[in-house]
């Protein structure tokens, strides 16, 4: 008998599972056959013609050997699971990789013919290259009752993801690029936005006695499989608030993973004088087809000397631009900002790709920069004419 | 009549080390053999041939269908272990270890690295940039200052000259 552990593990793995009891017959194949050819009608019309399949994309990161981040090669597997997309198409999946610090990274995505990617532009499938949406620790077997092993995303928060896929950008989660530089800043670097439609996915792995999550209340009642200790859920909205997921055990039990809390809306709080203050400008005033425009604003709105935190920008198209009439994104404070301090940060022409050719529409666009969603900081505007 | 736990334990090391042989990677290998095993019990009622080294070259057929598969697809199959409802094992390291050492991965290793250096410096350098640096072939292609079809030939011999190499030393 072998030295290696998995090998007697396997065994008795295998000899604790069913064999498929017999050889199915003559006519239930054709029976099947026939059922197959139905299905898979069905499904064609249920979720439209996949799309065609495109370049890959390129990858944004280097595949450097000195870098601790850097993905390795062809240790890249897309799970097993597969969500469907509440809007047809492609399933989403999960694909994980080695980086070179050891660490196990995730993302997500489309599937098409086993590959993960994005629908591009040009309405194709590209597969994504290896990039890191979230890293883990060394994955070791879960206890058999696990319910929440390495999750990513939330059931009710967050801005979503683009609808498809997550670009292969590092830290795309929210499908921008944002930054915040100090004034002394030489080079201020791009939100890039989408304003398609976004997901809010939800995944994470189960101990092997995990057989499904249930989610009950608020209105909605599903149940979402569980496949090689993982689930997926996929939604073009919150998680109904009141509802509550169930982990489903193989024995019939039910134990509460998550619910979604009702939410409590907090006013947005319009003060004059911190508008005033906070005297928030975009330049250039006058733009081209595929400018940067940067926004600077003084830090003058809060109290405190210190801060982190966010601002919520909502940006507002010319009529009659289809994709750009309302882009929401957040600018992440990468760092503590002083009182006082300016600050700055891009937006170029939102597309869902580094590989896209987005442009602004002409007309006039409009801004309006939220302190955590809650502090008016004021408005910014600039032009495409 | 060949019981299959005692095919099992007659092939499933070998197995698993011919895998990591192929693929360089245990995780990798981990995953198409633990699909081969369990569709060759799925599939035990179907074996017609006779004793153990027949039952055994049936597994290896197997093993060399799920190979062909993923080499055509980029990835492992689960169907036969998704139909048992198994769980693929996990590797502890001292299991990596060992099996790194069975499968003689560092004198691999050490074989494609020399074989890699007797390469045309022209195959070399696509060969780093196709395979290690995952440029797509347009990429590729401009980085060399060749047309597209002269980057994918260069791959394409390069990687059949390192695969001549490796089969020689299997």
């Amino acid at each position: 008998m072998s030295d290696l552990r998995v090998v007697s593990e396997f065994r008795e793995e295998l000899s604790r599972a069913r064999r498929p009891r017999r050889r199915p017959t003559r006519r239930a194949l054709l029976v099947a056959a026939l059922l197959a050819v139905l299905g898979v009608g069905i499904a064609t019309a249920a979720t439209g013609d996949f799309p065609p399949i495109g370049d890959p994309l390129p990858s944004p990161v280097r595949q450097d050997a000195d870098q601790p981040y850097s993905p390795v090669t062809g240790t890249g597997r897309v799970a097993a699971i597969r969500a469907p997309d509440p809007g047809g198409g492609p399933p989403w999946s999960v694909r994980t990789h080695r980086i070179r610090r050891g660490l196990t990274c995730i993302q997500i995505g489309r599937v098409v013919g086993g590959r993960l990617g994005v629908i591009g532009d040009d309405g194709k499938f590209h597969e994504a290259p290896l990039a890191a949406l979230s890293c883990f620790g060394p994955q070791r077997p879960l206890p058999p009752d696990a319910t929440l092993g390495q999750t990513l995303g939330s059931p009710s928060e967050g801005p979503g993801i683009p609808f498809n896929g997550t670009p292969p950008r590092e830290y795309s989660q929210t499908g921008c690029e944002s930054f915040v530089s100090s004034g002394q800043s030489s080079s201020p670097l791009a939100v890039i936005c989408d304003d398609r439609p976004r997901r809010l996915v939800d995944t994470g792995t189960v101990g092997p006695n995990v057989v499904a999550i249930e989610v009950r209340g608020g209105g909605v009642e599903e149940r979402h499989p569980i496949v090689d200790g993982r689930y997926m859920i996929v939604r073009a909205a919150p998680q109904p608030p009141g509802s509550i997921a169930y982990a489903v055990f193989r024995d019939g039990r039910r134990e509460r993973v998550w619910s979604a809390r009702r939410k409590r809306t907090t006013p947005v709080t319009s003060d004059p004088a911190v508008i005033r203050r906070t005297a928030m400008r975009a330049a250039p005033a006058v733009v081209g087809a595929r400018s940067l425009v940067t926004v600077t604003l003084r830090a003058r709105f809060y109290p405190k000397p210190k801060y982190g935190g966010w601002f919520r920008v909502t940006l507002s198209g010319p009529p009659g631009c289809r994709r750009q009439r309302r882009v929401e994104f957040e600018v992440l404070l990468d760092r503590m900002a002083r009182a006082g301090e300016t600050l700055s940060f891009g937006v170029r022409p939102p597309g869902l790709t580094h590989t896209d050719r987005a442009e602004w529409c002409r007309g006039r666009y409009s801004g309006r920069v939220l302190f955590r969603s809650r502090v008016d900081l004021g408005t910014f505007e600039f032009e495409r004419r | 009549v060949v019981e299959f736990e005692t095919v099992y334990d007659a092939c499933a090391e070998r197995l698993l080390v011919y895998f990591t042989r192929r693929t360089l990677d245990p995780e990798t290998a981990l995953d198409l053999w633990a699909e081969t095993l369990a569709q060759a019990y799925a599939g035990w009622r179907r074996f017609r041939g006779e004793g153990e080294d027949e039952a055994v070259a049936w597994v290896y057929a197997i093993a060399g269908n799920q190979w062909a598969g993923y080499l055509r697809r980029g990835y492992a199959e689960r169907r036969a272990l998704r139909r048992l409802g198994v769980e693929r094992p996990e590797l502890a390291p001292d299991d990596v270890e060992r099996l790194v050492e069975l499968a003689g991965l560092a004198e691999l290793r050490s074989v494609v690295g020399a074989a890699l250096g007797d390469l045309p410096p022209e195959q070399q350098e696509a060969l780093r940039l196709r395979v290690v640096e995952e440029l797509p072939y347009a990429e590729v292609a401009e980085r060399l200052n060749v047309t597209e079809p002269a980057a994918r030939a260069r791959v394409s011999r390069g990687l059949r000259r390192l695969s001549l190499t490796l089969e020689e030393a299997r």
